[in-house]
């Protein structure tokens, strides 16, 4: 009989950071141990034990990640997944707020007309009950989007290019991210002062997950008085497949540009890390370069004009984008602006294309080369002091991608 | 569907938020969401997009000459811009009116230098903070540098709208001679609403929009505070129930009074002592019914903010007419226009002079 694995530890609160650094080390051990059993889990570590010496915390924008890979695993073992719940004098608290958040909702198997669970946890709901009477805010709630849940018929609209169908589904996700988060965003003055900005940095992750990682995207938005922060996950693809199936038929990027300039010495770590890392820069350096606005558009705006953090996670590496490295950030945004207008002239005929394509070379290479002792720094700075540092590498891969964003509330 | 197209000899006019309402509220895809009303101030590239389909598709004249409205847009997609460019390359001559300074930038248009776009400070109350803030707008933006600037000087949204209604709305008057229903006057002719209503839903619903948002300017104070809808007819129950979707708010239906009067429902038990109201109509000739409503509402102690029509005649002065009791209306039938309308009204009494 193998032991069920505990989410939340007593005395720890469950952040994404101990997500990414303990909970995940101990999906690996269970499969290292048990590789044909199925895997079982208990919400709380200590259950109906030591009722009175246990305490449970989770950190709200952690939820995302947990169905996210919850839905993964119940893909792998084809049924959903047990889920031991507790109801006592330690666990009620978490359990409370996990069940008025939308996690049961999401992840167990309930449907109505405008709303269908994924039924990836398989767990008693008459644990969910016994409730104090304070509510939470009613937009401080887990969000599932998938394809199945626009009302949009993927299969009847023919859409030749790609960028109209997304277009077409960013559209329709911007309403409902309108809907799910403008009272949130309205409640910090960051957030406040450029919330069209937020909607399009909402809308833009989502519709990216909806569109290339065929499964759900769970997303989710708190505030408190100190800050906002949301977080976005999927399991999909990741970006390097995503930037490997655009067929790119651009003067200005070819596969594989900024991998090919990249000159890193060996490191200290994992060489798979450090490609893994390389991968998140060739997608960034894409999308720095394109006609249309976004990713790294997004998450220069985030900390430009927010002064907040954004942290992408995919497979065993997070880069977090703070104004930690202000510096490179200013003139990346400047050599941004440059390529946007360049393009932007020479779709209406201002400029010709031979001077386009100057401007694109001069700033490409020069983002290049930002990028690339941005890269050389973190890497350094890393094998010194992993804290502090502009990335994160973890020794268990958790594949799709994982956003997090934090906003100081003034 | 597109309901604020407006073709004339010179150019063909859209009015975009008119559409992302539109979109946004009766759209197949958004049936699940809780929609804004009138209150949604972002572009989406969805919309856009429609209007060109239905510009490229519909365009038997091959007129090149496109006039898109920006008011109420505060905020725009991202790369909606992309979108827009479709018909400038294809040799559209496009003109932005109404729109903000953020936005042309957004939309990466700064760059195109024309002379006869000039912009100037409006200030607007933010639909969110509710505070007054300072913005520059563009009256006329022009998408194209040379100077072949294709509206008149004086050209306005209003008068174009006027011309439209006043256009399609003559199809719908029939002559007769007969007393007017409520009051003791005859109609020398009678306007079909009902008709008007059945086979120009597209014109009616974009009225029903320009009176959502006549709404909302004239009671932004009390508005927040839900007054209630009065439908006063079966013609009007239709245009309650399209503003209750736009504003936001809730309605009462007070059937038959009009054509039939006669009361049905216990007042007093919906008719609250503790809400206001604004009574709506299709046409108003000489406001007797929404008087009579009026006068309910205000017995049974509700407050009476005011009320609103499609169509309503002008048979005073303009200074002649208290503040509160004067009709507000997409559209009037007034001295200048009621001999083109054929539109009368007479009484048996000698007329003063020939």
């Amino acid at each position: 009989m193998t032991e069920n694995v505990s989410i939340i530890d007593s005395g720890k609160t469950f952040t994404t950071l101990v997500f990414y650094t303990e909970f995940l080390q101990k999906l690996s051990v269970f499969y290292k141990q048990n590789p044909f059993e199925e895997i079982k889990f208990k919400l709380f570590q200590n259950g109906d034990e030591d009722i009175y010496n246990s305490q449970y915390r989770i950190d709200p924008i952690s939820i995302p990640l947990l169905l996210s890979i919850f839905e993964q695993l119940s893909k792998f073992h084809k049924k959903p997944l047990d889920l031991l719940l507790y109801n006592n004098k330690a666990t009620i608290e978490a359990l409370q707020f996990l069940f008025r958040s939308g996690f049961f909702k999401n992840a167990g198997n309930y449907k109505d007309l405008t709303f269908s669970s994924k039924n990836i946890l398989s767990f008693d709901d008459r644990y969910l009950g016994a409730f104090s009477d304070q509510q939470i805010r009613k937009d401080h709630i887990v969000r599932s989007y998938g394809k199945e849940d626009l009302n949009f018929n993927f299969k009847t609209v023919s859409y030749h290019e790609e960028i109209l169908l997304r277009d077409q589904i960013l559209s329709i996700v911007s309403y409902k991210v309108r809907e799910h988060y403008a009272e949130l965003l309205f409640d910090n003055e960051y957030t406040l002062n450029s919330y069209n900005l937020y909607i399009d940095i909402l809308s833009e992750l989502i519709t990216n997950g909806i569109l290339h990682s065929g499964s759900t995207t769970y997303s989710m938005m708190f505030v408190d008085r100190y800050k906002s922060k949301f977080s976005i996950s999927d399991n999909g693809i990741g970006l390097k497949k995503s930037l490997d199936n655009k067929t790119s038929d651009n003067f200005y990027y070819k596969k594989g540009d900024f991998r090919s300039s990249v000159k890193v010495k060996s490191t200290l770590f994992n060489p798979l890390f450090v490609d893994n890392l390389i991968d998140i820069f060739e997608t960034l350096y894409y999308s720095s370069l394109k006609e249309r606005r976004g990713l790294f558009d997004l998450m220069l705006n985030v900390v430009l004009t927010s002064n907040g953090y954004f942290r992408l996670h995919t497979d065993n590496c997070q880069i977090i984008i703070s104004n930690r490295i202000f510096k490179y950030l200013d003139k990346l945004y400047e050599c941004r602006e440059h390529i946007f207008e360049s393009h932007n002239a020479y779709e209406l005929k201002r400029i010709e294309s031979k001077e386009h394509q100057e401007i694109l070379t001069i700033q490409s290479e020069n983002i290049k080369s930002m990028f690339n002792s941005l890269l050389e720094r973190t890497i350094e700075y890393y094998s010194e002091e992993s804290k502090y540092s502009a990335i994160r590498f973890f020794n268990v891969k958790f594949k799709g991608v994982h956003i997090e964003v934090e906003i100081p509330n003034i | 569907m597109i309901v604020s197209k407006i073709t004339t000899d010179n150019f063909i006019y859209y009015d975009l938020h008119c559409e992302e309402v539109v979109a946004s509220n009766f759209s197949y895809e958004n049936i699940y969401s809780v929609s804004q009303g009138i209150y949604i101030d972002r572009l989406q590239t969805s919309t856009l997009k429609n209007i060109i389909d239905d510009l490229l598709a519909t365009n038997p004249s091959n007129q090149k000459k496109v006039i898109l409205s920006f008011k109420y847009i505060n905020a725009i997609q991202q790369n909606i811009n992309q979108t827009l460019n479709i018909l400038i390359t294809k040799g559209y001559k496009v003109l932005l009116t109404n729109i903000q300074e953020d936005v042309v930038e957004d939309l990466g248009y700064k760059e195109i230098n024309n002379k006869d776009s000039v912009s100037y400070n409006k200030i607007y109350i933010d639909n969110i903070t509710k505070l007054e803030v300072k913005r520059n707008i563009y009256n006329k933006f022009y998408l194209f540098e040379d100077s072949d600037n294709f509206i008149e000087e004086d050209f306005s949204d209003k008068i174009l709208f006027d011309k439209e209604f006043k256009f399609k709305i003559k199809q719908y008057i029939e002559s007769e001679n007969s007393p007017h229903t409520s009051s003791f006057v005859y109609l020398t002719s009678f306007v079909d609403i009902k008709k008007f209503i059945s086979f120009e839903k597209k014109l009616i619903l974009y009225s029903i929009y320009l009176l959502a948002q006549k709404i909302n300017y004239e009671w932004k104070t009390d508005i927040d505070k839900n007054p209630i809808l009065v439908c006063q007819s079966l013609n009007s129950s239709y245009i309650v129930s399209i503003l209750s979707n736009l504003l936001k708010l809730d309605i009462l239906i007070l059937d038959k009074i009009g054509p039939i009067n006669k009361l049905y429902n216990r007042l007093d038990k919906n008719i609250s002592q503790s809400r206001k109201y604004i009574v709506v109509s299709d046409m108003v000739c000489l406001g007797t019914e929404v008087k009579i409503v009026k006068n309910l509402i205000e017995f049974i102690g509700g407050k009476y903010l005011g009320n609103v029509s499609l169509i309503k005649t002008e048979t005073l002065k303009k200074s002649d007419i208290l503040k509160k009791d004067a009709t507000i209306a997409i559209f009037s039938i007034d001295k200048s226009n009621n001999k083109d309308l054929n539109f009368y009204i007479t009484t048996e009494l000698e007329v003063p002079y020939e």
